[in-house]
């Protein structure tokens, strides 16, 4: 299918290049914009999420501290303790909140002053071990707030609580001492808020303690413990607010940090990159099965589109083939591209001049044949010869020896130069010769009815001409213009160099030709039956064929004043004229 | 190359590249991958009753969540009915689930099920209670041969190498109750100070296991007892409440539940040995997808067990332990 470098092969490799470079550009750029957008989307999801329950949060711890702080006052500002007046005003304001467990107050030794609601307490507590209490002492005027913790102080209760604590000044019993108060609030508030948060699929939220790092809420915080997950919760301590980019396990994730300032708790959201990426993956694998595509018809394109131009080019060039064979038949091509089919048009314009250059070769040969031998049985005229004969015969009973002598020798040197070595060109002196010697036996033989004079430039006489050709023009003379006519007639020939061309006129002073007459001897539609066979019309062709349309014989005649024929070719020298000869 | 041969050469990349360009606009049409929430994982557990299956259950939950995978749960009423349970597991196995995890009552009873598991090619892992009757992909859960003889040490300990003891097991135990009764009685060599008098069987509620460590205790004098589940526990610690014999018998109880926190906290018993049931339901669903997906997984994965006493039980990462339920 491939084979050298062809059409098809430029077309596929060049448009699966342009396409596999085009798709390339175009999904990466996507890809990257996408990949940014998607990434910035999963930032910003996760943190509003982070954010809302941090604000949800933050908004449940202040209520509640500002619960133990409206406690905490009454409390203060209340005479005793154990009053019930005290007593039904503080279970008033923890009826206000549903979460709240429990109200306890404690002296400094871990004794229970009073509490709310009033259920049994256990039996062997001693709360100055809990963290709560000893928060509470060691830093007074400071409201703590634990971390979630399994309350230790009913029976057969153990709830998960947050316990906010501080120490306060109470009057008991009429003296005034040192105390803790504590408020004790349910847990679910917070565990239900943290894990009704989607973060994607398997995104989570945990909350963290900042000041010892330690997990306030997380979901799986069993397996944690257990040491089957872990989380990385420096990086979430290290940041207050924000979202990163974890890689410190398999899959990548993205942390979302807030901080709740009230209570030093950290909301940290975590969800997985590749979940917000999966329109990416997808992405991705969609760009690379459409390059697939694409490529696949790519191919099938081009092989389709290369063979449409190919195949009416292969069809040109076995039509090229068969003309070199010598079969010049005509292509026919009906598909293909305007172009090859333009080609094909010149093509078959070029056969059809071909052919019918071939054809004119052909009749100009054989016109050029049936002349040449038209003139070589014209040097051998037996006509002109029995009466050539005759008037010696006569010559020779009237005792005219002088004149026979002059008459054979004429003759002779006649056929010398018509036979000639059998060569259609001869210098232009030996033209003169042949057509002087023939005057002379005519004019023997008309006894004396005309003159004649050759003339003719001295550097024109080594010229080639054609053989033949003025001597018919002098017999046309002759036979149409002198020997109808009584005056004595009169034949000039003249040769001369006419720039590089040789001009022959033959004149005579003849009877002329009418206008009419003229004319149709000039378009050769009159032919002689007299004369010794080689008509005008055979110079004519003769010259035509040899030197070209253009030269040729070119007739003036006027009646009764006479006809000149002018000959004209280019002055060719022998070796040119001979190379020419061979030629043809 | 002749005419035919190209006609089919383009016609099959015309269609491959339409295929292509169909699957470029419509993500998943040449998708054979599993999702994960394709998969469907069947738990068979003892029973959903009590904080320990409760604990499991979440774990399993857990995982799910994280998975994104899809989970069907089926429990007997009864915990000690072996064949129910078998029941209701031959019939989960009529909707092909693409694994099992399963806490058998029973070993024994469980061969036909892994036999016809195995022939359906579902991958089983076993969670608390090991089976030997049958091939398993893993097990997940404690050693429970080694928790008994830790249970013996931690008793000698608080007897001071000597005196009469008793083991209390309950129907429901199955054959963890038999390796962790195997564990005590094979690490009583170390202990020449220490006999095993007795042991004692009971089955259905706790009371059941009160009233006949009640007989025990009528019958002999008793220094010590081993209560091997969450019911005899309870039940023994309860009579040695009601004697107000605490002190004199030392209690070593399996597990955990509010009312042996309780009394935990009352010194109405010493010791308790606690598994991480979270971990175990959580694991079980991660390797049974992990089979599933024809990963490999580990033969064997130990929960460690906890040993929780008075002093240790509210601490931080105990706390999630033996309290899961946030209420």
């Amino acid at each position: 299918m491939m084979r050298g470098r062809s059409i098809q092969y430029i077309l596929s490799v060049s448009l699966i290049v342009f396409s596999v470079v085009i798709i390339i550009v175009v999904s990466t750029v996507l890809y990257s914009r996408f990949a940014t957008t998607a990434e910035e989307n999963a930032f910003r999801n996760s943190q509003q999420i982070v954010d809302q329950v941090s604000y949800s949060l933050e908004n449940n711890v202040q209520a509640t501290s500002d619960l133990f702080n409206m406690m905490y006052h009454t409390i203060t500002q209340s005479g005793d303790v154990d009053s019930e007046m005290l007593k039904r005003q503080l279970a008033t304001m923890m009826s206000t909140r549903a979460d709240t467990v429990s109200l306890a107050l404690f002296d400094d030794k871990g004794q229970l002053v009073t509490d709310l609601p009033d259920v049994a307490m256990k039996k062997a507590l001693d709360v100055t071990s809990e963290s709560w209490f000893q928060s509470a002492l060691d830093t007074p005027n400071h409201l703590s707030i634990s971390l979630p913790h399994v309350q230790n102080l009913y029976t057969e209760q153990f709830r998960w609580v947050v316990s906010l604590s501080k120490s306060i000044t109470i009057i008991h019993n009429g003296k005034p001492i040192q105390g803790v108060l504590l408020l004790d609030v349910n847990f679910n508030t917070i565990d239900e808020l943290s894990d009704r948060v989607s973060l994607g699929e398997k995104g989570y939220v945990y909350i963290l303690d900042e000041s010892a790092g330690n997990i306030v809420y997380h979901p799986q915080l069993q397996l944690i413990y257990a040491g089957l997950k872990e989380e990385n919760v420096e990086l979430a301590l290290k940041h207050t607010y924000g979202s990163f980019i974890d890689k410190t396990s398999d899959d990548t994730k993205i942390i979302s940090v807030q901080t709740i300032g009230n209570v030093g708790w950290k909301v940290v959201g975590v969800s997985y990159r590749n979940e917000a990426m999966t329109s990416i993956s997808e992405l991705n694998r969609s760009m690379f099965q459409l390059l697939l595509a694409l490529i696949l018809i790519v191919v099938l394109l081009s092989s389709i589109v290369s063979r449409r131009i190919s195949r009416p080019i292969k069809q040109l060039e076995l039509s090229m083939k068969n003309v070199e064979n010598g079969n010049f038949e005509q292509t026919v091509i009906s598909e293909g591209p305007l172009e090859v089919r333009h080609l094909a048009d010149r093509f078959n314009m070029m056969i059809t001049t071909i052919k019918k250059l071939m054809r004119q070769i052909v009749t100009e040969q054989e016109s050029k044949r049936t002349y040449e031998l038209e003139a070589l049985q014209a040097q051998i005229n037996p006509h002109f010869l029995y009466n050539t004969l005759n008037s010696v015969v006569r010559m020779v009973g009237m005792n005219k020896n002088e004149e026979v002598t002059t008459m054979i020798t004429s003759l002779s040197k006649l056929f010398r130069i018509s036979l000639g070595k059998g060569k259609s060109v001869i210098a232009i002196a030996d033209e003169l010769e042949h057509a002087r010697n023939y005057l002379v036996i005519q004019q023997m033989r008309f006894k004396n009815k005309f003159d004649f004079s050759i003339e003719a430039d001295e550097e024109v006489l080594n010229f080639a001409t054609l053989k033949l050709i003025v001597q018919p023009l002098i017999e046309n003379a002759l036979v149409h213009g002198i020997e109808p006519s009584v005056d004595k007639g009169r034949i000039t020939v003249k040769a001369r160099l006419d720039g590089d061309e040789v001009v022959i006129v033959v004149g005579d002073n003849g009877l002329g030709m009418s206008e009419e007459r003229l004319a149709q001897v000039t378009a050769g539609q009159i032919t002689s039956s007299k004369g010794s066979g080689v008509g005008v019309m055979n110079v004519q062709e003769r010259i035509r064929l040899f030197y070209g349309q253009s030269y040729g014989l070119h007739f003036e005649s006027e009646l009764e004043e006479g006809t000149t024929v002018t000959i004209r070719f280019p002055a060719l020298g022998m070796d040119q004229a001979e190379g020419r000869e061979q030629e043809a | 190359m002749n005419r035919r041969q190209r006609i089919i050469i383009s016609i099959m990349l015309a269609v491959a590249s339409l295929v292509l360009l169909i699957s470029a606009f419509n993500p998943g049409f040449l998708e054979r991958k599993q999702k994960p929430s394709d998969i469907t994982i069947q738990v068979i557990l003892r029973s959903n009753e009590g904080d320990y299956w409760q604990n499991v259950m979440m774990g399993t939950q857990a995982a799910v969540r994280e998975f994104g995978i899809t989970m069907y749960t089926t429990t007997p009423y009864d915990e000690a009915d072996a064949d129910g349970q078998l029941k209701a597991a031959m019939l989960s196995l009529e909707t092909n689930p693409d694994a099992i995890v399963l806490a058998a009552s029973g070993d024994e009873t469980f061969a036909p099920f892994l036999k016809e598991a195995a022939e359906r090619h579902i991958p089983v892992i076993a969670i608390d209670s090991l089976l030997t009757s049958g091939t398993i992909k893993s097990y997940i859960g404690m050693d429970n041969y080694a928790a008994g003889q830790q249970a013996l040490e931690e008793l000698a300990g608080q007897l001071e190498g000597k005196g009469d003891i008793a083991i209390v097991k309950h129907s429901t135990g199955g054959i963890n109750g038999e390796l962790r009764e195997q564990g005590i009685v094979d690490a009583l060599v170390q202990y020449p100070g220490i006999r095993l008098v007795d042991r004692i069987s009971c089955e259905g509620d706790h009371n059941s296991c009160k009233e006949a460590v009640a007989e025990e205790l009528r019958k002999r004098q008793l220094n010590g007892i081993v209560a091997l589940n969450t019911e005899a526990s309870i039940g023994a610690a309860m009579q040695l409440k009601d004697e107000q014999a605490a002190d004199r018998v030392k209690l070593i109880g399996f597990d955990s539940s509010q009312e042996l926190l309780e009394m935990l906290q009352d010194n109405q018993l010493q010791k308790l040995i606690v598994q991480n049931p979270f971990s175990m339901g959580y694991l079980g669903i991660k390797y049974a997808m992990e089979a599933a997906l024809g990963h490999k997984v580990p033969a064997r994965v130990e929960i460690n067990r906890k040993l929780i006493d008075r002093n240790n039980m509210f601490w931080k990462d105990n706390q999630k332990l033996l309290f899961p339920v946030v209420q």
